[in-house]
């Protein structure tokens, strides 16, 4: 069994973002999102997708932590994803 | 419907030709035996290299030269991961290849079968799109979606994972299918509200530049731009990637900018009040400090990606699209404009800090680089490595035409200028080829001379040597006091000898006096490649530097301009 300690005292500027979307439903369409923002340095704290109606499409949705700086940045990137349809910001805090 | 059964790997063949694929590049292994077996048959030409990486900086040559897509075809594990470094050149700089990649059977994925290797996710972040076969029925569609993704838009590698019993496993679907990318779109045309802003600022402009960069090529914006600046007298400057967009010997080119572009280029650039970037992305190299760049000037920013626009700098207008139309349509939209006290300005500029080479003494790559340039009369495809040798062929080998200038720029991959030069020849079977290579680099790649020899393709190969990895050395004497640290590459082979063991011609040159000689010679030599093994002055810096993160004001000049720039 693995073992470790997690440090809870948040010493960034971070903020909380949520991002909402629309995604093909393929494999690997989550890896691939979550390289862009682990290249701008957000971590993600939750990630869902949700069939629709259609069943070749899954509605996204992202929590996830990190400068805002980065996030428009990060946001055009994964929608120039080919598999990812659309992607914008959803009600954020922080 | 079709009749004959075939295999997956049969239609995987059968639609590369149907893509009109002439050569495949590659290298066999276990995983890709069926493929390799589907191409006993074939009629398009497999190429083999010698090394993987040299197979994709083959195609990228290749593509660059042609405006194809280029085919790499690798085995599975270290086949797959030595084509890395070749994806990610070609990413960074935007080159439509196919690479595709043998895999284990399905079965055994995620086992750690012999020869496996999780090659879509190591390249993920490094395609621009990626594949995986489970299905012999997809590989119709896989394909076509590949070579449209791989051309179309901002252009770039396309990977498909091949595992071994989809290629054995009988495919039923017609060779053509239809594409299904809802989430790919190409943007066109650029929109006319902002296209009027731009001619808007361009008119209202009076010390305006172009800024062109690759994608410029990409669209093949070349005579559209030479129109557009014409009729507005904009002076023009363009990236090392965009050497050819714009022809180099124009009166209005300044030739290139940034970190080793001209003086007078980077004059222009602090002095205009605007710069329009048509296919550029404002890299650190040419920006230099972005918060100093262009302070008081106006941008336009024309991308065909939006993920560019105010990614570096915060442009006044962005126009999403294809370079080649958004310049038609500035070239209706805009007027003549006066710019003449402007030109004059620069033309001041371009007679104090002209580029500087020695005619007599020791041999200088510059020289050699400006003897071969007029040798050929500006009409060779060049291709380099990264490195002193790139920056002073980007200087003295002026690029008028498109395509045939062939650089590795956002990756500065060393050892990619020859097999890019093989590409390029595969490519233009009736052009002159000619590599332009570091000691270092060459050392990389230079396997590839079976290949060249091979198929007599007559390359030519300057190697200039000066016994460094010259660039560090030049860094490591301007910014760390001249403590050379592992840049010393003593013990260099005679490349003469190393060409002649391969069955390629050798020629040697150390002096200033035989440099028409030996270039003549390899020039008119056709039975197969020639490298010119060139010994230059050892400690030759490229001038005019920027220092890495400084600004454009902060250029060191010559030392032998000095005194003149401290005069400016």
């Amino acid at each position: 069994m693995k073992t470790a300690t997690i440090n809870m005292t948040r010493t960034f500027d971070v903020n909380t973002h949520i991002i909402l979307g629309k995604v093909m439903n393929k494999p690997r369409v989550f890896l691939r999102i979550a390289a862009i923002l682990s290249r701008m340095n957000f971590s993600v704290l939750q990630y869902k997708l949700i069939p629709t109606q259609d069943p070749r499409v899954h509605d996204l949705t992202l929590v996830i932590e990190g400068s805002a700086l980065n996030l428009t940045a990060a946001l055009k990137q994964i929608e120039r994803l080919v598999d990812v349809l659309e992607v914008g910001k959803g009600f954020g805090h922080g | 419907m079709e009749m004959k059964k075939r295999n997956g790997a049969e239609t995987l063949v059968q639609c590369l030709e149907q893509q009109g694929v002439e050569y495949v590049f590659g290298y066999p292994g276990g995983a890709a035996l069926p493929i390799f077996d589907a191409c006993f048959d074939a009629k398009l030409k497999f190429v083999l290299v010698r090394h993987e990486q040299g197979a994709t900086h083959i195609a990228d040559g290749y593509a660059r030269s042609t405006g194809k897509a280029g085919v790499v075809l690798v085995t599975s594990g270290p086949g797959a991961t030595n084509t890395v470094t070749g994806i990610y050149t070609a990413y960074m700089d935007s080159v439509p290849l196919v690479v595709i990649t043998g895999q284990v059977a399905t079965g055994m994925m995620g086992k750690d079968a012999f020869q496996e290797a999780d090659v879509l996710g190591m390249t993920m972040p490094i395609v621009k799109h990626s594949y995986l076969v489970t299905d012999p029925n997809d590989i119709p569609r896989i394909v076509q979606e590949a070579f449209y993704l791989a051309s179309s838009g901002r252009p770039g590698p396309v990977l498909i994972d091949f595992p071994k019993d989809v290629g054995i496993r009988e495919c039923f679907a017609p060779l053509t299918a239809e594409m299904d990318l809802p989430g790919y779109l190409t943007p066109t045309k650029g929109g006319r509200k902002e296209i009027l802003k731009a001619a808007k600022l361009l008119r209202e402009a009076k010390r305006p530049l172009f800024l062109i960069g690759h994608g410029a090529v990409i669209s093949r914006a070349g005579k559209t731009l030479v129109a557009l600046a014409e009729k507005l007298n904009v002076p023009v400057t363009n990236t090392l990637l965009g050497k050819g967009a714009f022809p180099e010997t124009h009166p209005l080119s300044l030739g290139m900018l940034g970190m080793h572009g001209t003086a007078y280029a980077n004059k222009a650039v602090t002095r205009c009040d605007l710069i329009c970037s048509i296919g550029s992305r404002w890299d650190d190299r040419i920006v230099g400090r972005y918060e100093t760049f262009c302070k008081h000037a106006k941008k336009i920013h024309i991308d065909i990606d939006p993920v560019e626009i105010g990614k570096v700098v915060l442009p006044d207008v962005s126009i999403v699209g294809d370079a080649n139309l958004i310049a038609e349509e500035l070239l209706r939209l805009t007027q003549c404009g006066d710019t003449q006290d402007w030109l004059s300005e620069l033309a001041g500029y371009r007679q104090e800090f002209p580029l500087l080479y020695d005619k007599q003494g020791s041999l200088t790559a510059r020289f050699l680089v400006q003897r071969l340039y007029e040798l050929t009369q500006g009409k060779a495809i060049v291709t380099t490595d990264v490195g002193q040798h790139q920056m002073w062929a980007a200087q003295f080998y002026k690029t008028d035409y498109l395509h045939s200038w062939i650089t590795t720029g956002g990756a500065g991959t060393m050892g990619f200028g020859f097999p890019a030069a093989l590409g390029a020849q595969f490519g233009n079977p009736e052009k002159t080829v000619v590599a332009i290579v570091g000691d270092g680099g060459f050392q990389m790649t230079f396997a590839e001379l079976a290949t060249a020899v091979i198929n007599k393709l007559p390359v030519k190969v300057l190697v200039i040597d000066n016994q460094y990895l010259g660039m560090v050395r030049q860094w490591q004497e301007m910014f760390f006091d001249n403590r050379l640290s592992g840049v010393d590459l003593i013990g260099n082979p005679d490349f003469v000898k190393l060409a002649e063991a391969y069955g390629a011609k050798g020629l040697y040159l150390n002096d200033t006096a035989h440099v028409d000689a030996v270039l003549q010679e390899a020039l008119s030599y056709q039975d197969g490649p020639c490298v010119i093994h060139a010994r230059v002055m050892k400690e030759e810096n490229v001038f005019p530097m920027i220092p890495a993160g400084k600004s454009l004001e902060e250029m060191v000049l010559d030392p032998k301009q000095k005194q003149k720039g401290k005069k400016s």
